[in-house]
């Protein structure tokens, strides 16, 4: 049992997650992937998974060895790495030598142990974004992005002369060097990670280990997903209380990561969402995915407050039934909808969508982000409210790189002007 | 029988929570119910001081976590009041000597024979933390008027939901009623309104709630303390009784400005 739930496999398509279990030793943790790639032989073609270490610290040989599995057991390619939030911060901010949680060969190929943030930053490979929630309590440490972006920075020079709709993140290549997948190799140029090889396709993933209990648990959780289509509201309101909300990229169903209150670990669970019942045609979800995410997915619909420190990611959209607290993040893919007060920090259309917007009953976030673009609300932001606390709903859209906020008039198209949120 | 174990907590520290847990002790031993409170402070405990028994502890929490003393042992009655009891902290060692299941158990035994179980939550959010919420079934959030207070009352208020204490209900403390009237300090309503919690009710900031703890007698015992009052309105409304709410008036009136000014009265309000 213990053994079974070491390794869990989440995603399927293009992306895939691999979670390891931090709690046991790394030698079990290393033979129980083995084994888990070795019963599933021949299930693999090729393609990009992630690798979620949860709170472990893995020292950069562990990284490759994790890596050297997987690679030569599979075609798959290692893309990034997920871990807790503390280890991170650690490796950014305590550990004046080069982190150890880097993976990439090409480590050597850039720049000298960095001793401060920045220069951490810009010894990692390109494509590295480090996102730093509220109080740096959720980071996600990502290779596939274009540049390192981390939200807390400025992020105007991250992405100079992005036109709306053109996408930097996750240049794979597409060469057509066959389809073992085996040889894409990484390599690094002024536009990013170009990752040589095929963008490749992960066919018939089995159902992971251990998942079920995975599914009872969710129950905890009220990430409920509905359909973007359907105008049908689940009636059943579970309560929620994950501490953290943390939500990467799966092709379908929510993960939700944080601290076990109780036990101080990292869970990891998987709330449900329509997967079941999608994960039935693969087909239907390759199709849907990496170009344009929130079309493919289900809106996540949260039904409670979110409080300080919890951070909600999301590949789609997302509706709070309620307020968004100051030290509360949303980075979605889609829209935003806040019915309710939104004062945490939102990000819409994080898939860089510049089309994308955040709507709320009551707007009073200092920042926004819309795509690649922040904007911050205006100093005298009363002012051009004319004092009023309550202007009714507002909306943010992005015009021509800039945020700009207006009151809520229905039409789209009919947006020009508001405040101007500066980046 | 079967009482009730409710956590005060806040997440920032020095914000009344000791205070509050053993006026809230207090308060419910005056209206007859027999309450244990515990300091789950480990290493920092100054529960004890604050009401006065420093002088008795033999055996602590530790001790009777760890099968050192009888659980009877480790209880010190209060000097005024026969029905209620402190469990004092451990000063030698830390909050991670014990885990949630122990308090959680320790907690059980305590309701089979008390009404109430009032446990004082240390500061932050660490294993002290969990400890002290492990065995609660209600929460109390304590915050003052200040923006970082209730920005760390949000996040605790989001764990405690974690953990399946829903609702959780919120005592401000130490609010200045002439400065909320002036607009210097957060009002009652931004506060209610943005954490959406329910309000159990507002402490003044007072200056006799100083005295009675150096004194080492918790304040709602002064009945002319406004501090000692609010306490004994939000112990009522614990103890079930529908008090309505009032908000914190600055004391107006010549008498009062004399009597302030010749330092009969250091009280700035009267109470809610
Ligand atoms: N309403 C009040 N008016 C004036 N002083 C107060 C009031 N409430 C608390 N204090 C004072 O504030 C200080 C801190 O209070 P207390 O020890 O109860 O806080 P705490 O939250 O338990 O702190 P810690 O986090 O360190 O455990 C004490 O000196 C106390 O006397
Ligand atoms: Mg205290």
């Amino acid at each position: 049992m213990q053994e079974a739930d070491t390794i869990q496999v989440l995603g399927r398509g293009t992306s895939v997650d691999f979670t390891i279990d931090d709690a046991v030793p790394f030698e079990i943790a290393e033979r129980s992937l083995r084994e888990y790639l070795e019963v599933c032989r021949g299930l693999y073609s090729s393609g990009t998974v992630s690798v979620n270490v949860g709170r472990r610290i893995l020292a950069p040989d562990q990284l490759s060895a994790i890596k050297g599995i997987l690679d030569s057991e599979t075609g798959l390619t290692v893309s990034s790495y997920w871990c807790a939030p503390e280890i991170l911060q650690s490796a950014l901010f305590s550990r004046p030598a080069a982190p150890t949680l880097l993976p990439h060969q090409s480590q050597e190929a850039v720049h000298p142990p960095p001793d401060t943030e920045t220069a951490y930053l810009a010894a990692c490979p390109e494509g590295l974004a480090v996102r730093e929630a509220a109080e740096g309590r959720q980071l996600s440490f990502d290779f596939t992005g274009s540049h390192p972006q981390p939200v807390t920075h400025d992020v105007s020079h991250a992405a100079p002369d992005l036109l709306p709709g053109e996408s930097k993140s996750v240049e794979m290549a597409e060469t057509g060097a066959g389809d073992s997948g085996m040889s894409a190799e990484p390599r690094f140029s002024e536009d990013g990670l170009v990752v040589e090889g095929q963008t490749a396709v992960i066919e018939g993933l089995p159902e992971p280990t251990g998942h079920e209990s995975v599914h009872e648990d969710s129950q905890e959780y009220t990430r409920e997903t509905i359909p973007a289509d359907s105008f049908e509201i689940p009636g059943e309101v579970l309560p929620s209380h994950a501490p953290y909300r943390f939500v990467p990229y799966v092709e379908n169903g929510v993960r939700a990561f944080g601290e076990d209150m109780a036990t101080g670990q990292v869970v990891h669970r998987e709330t449900e969402g329509d997967a079941g019942a999608a994960s039935d045609d693969p087909e239907e979800l390759i199709e849907g995915s990496p170009r344009e995410p929130r079309r493919g997915n289900a809106a996540l619909i949260i039904k409670n407050t979110c409080r300080s420190g919890e951070v909600i990611r999301y590949p789609g959209d997302v509706v709070v039934f309620g307020d968004v607290n100051p030290g509360a993040v949303i980075v979605a893919d889609g829209d935003i909808i806040v019915l309710g007060a939104l004062r945490g920090m939102a990000q819409a259309g994080a898939g860089d969508d510049p089309k994308a917007t955040i709507l709320a009953l009551n707007l009073e976030s200092q920042r926004l982000q819309i795509g690649q673009h922040a904007g911050e609300a205006p100093r005298d932001l009363k002012r051009h409210r004319h004092g009023n606390r309550n202007p009714g709903p507002q909306i943010a859209y992005l015009r021509r790189g800039s945020v700009f906020v207006a009151p809520f008039a229905r039409r789209l198209e009919q947006y020009q002007g508001g405040i101007l949120y500066e980046g | 029988m079967k009482g009730k174990t409710i956590v005060i907590t806040s997440g920032k520290g020095g914000v009344g929570k000791t205070t509050t847990t053993a006026n809230i002790g207090a308060g419910l031993a005056l209206r007859g119910h027999k309450v244990v409170v515990i300091d789950t402070d480990i290493g920092l405990r100054n529960l004890d001081v604050v009401m006065g028994l420093e002088n008795r502890i033999v055996y602590d929490l530790v001790d009777a976590i760890e099968g050192r003393c009888k659980l009877h042992q480790a209880m010190i009655r209060d000097k005024q009041l026969p029905e209620l009891f402190l469990i004092a902290a451990a000063q030698t060692r830390d909050k991670n000597c014990i885990n949630p299941e122990q308090l959680t158990d320790l907690c059980r035994r305590l309701e089979e024979e008390f009404d109430y179980i009032i446990v004082d939550c240390p500061a932050g959010i660490e294993q002290g933390f969990r400890n002290a919420i492990g065995p609660a079934q209600e929460a109390i959030v304590v915050t003052t008027p200040e923006v970082s207070a209730i920005r760390d009352a949000d996040r605790v208020i989001g764990l405690l939901e974690a953990s399946e204490l829903y609702r959780p209900k919120l005592i401000i403390n130490r609010v200045r009623p002439g400065m909320v009237k002036r607009g210097d300090m957060l009002d009652k309503d931004d506060i209610v309104e943005l954490l959406a919690v329910d309000i159990l009710g507002m402490v003044p900031a007072d200056d006799r709630l100083i005295t009675a703890t150096n004194q080492g007698i918790p304040v709602i015992h002064d009945k002319r303390a406004p501090s000692g009052m609010a306490f004994s309105r939000i112990t009522a409304r614990i103890d079930g009784e529908d008090i309505p709410l009032m908000d914190l008036e600055p004391k107006t009136g010549l008498m009062n400005k004399v009597r302030f000014l010749m330092g009969i009265d250091r009280s700035e309000y009267t109470h809610a």
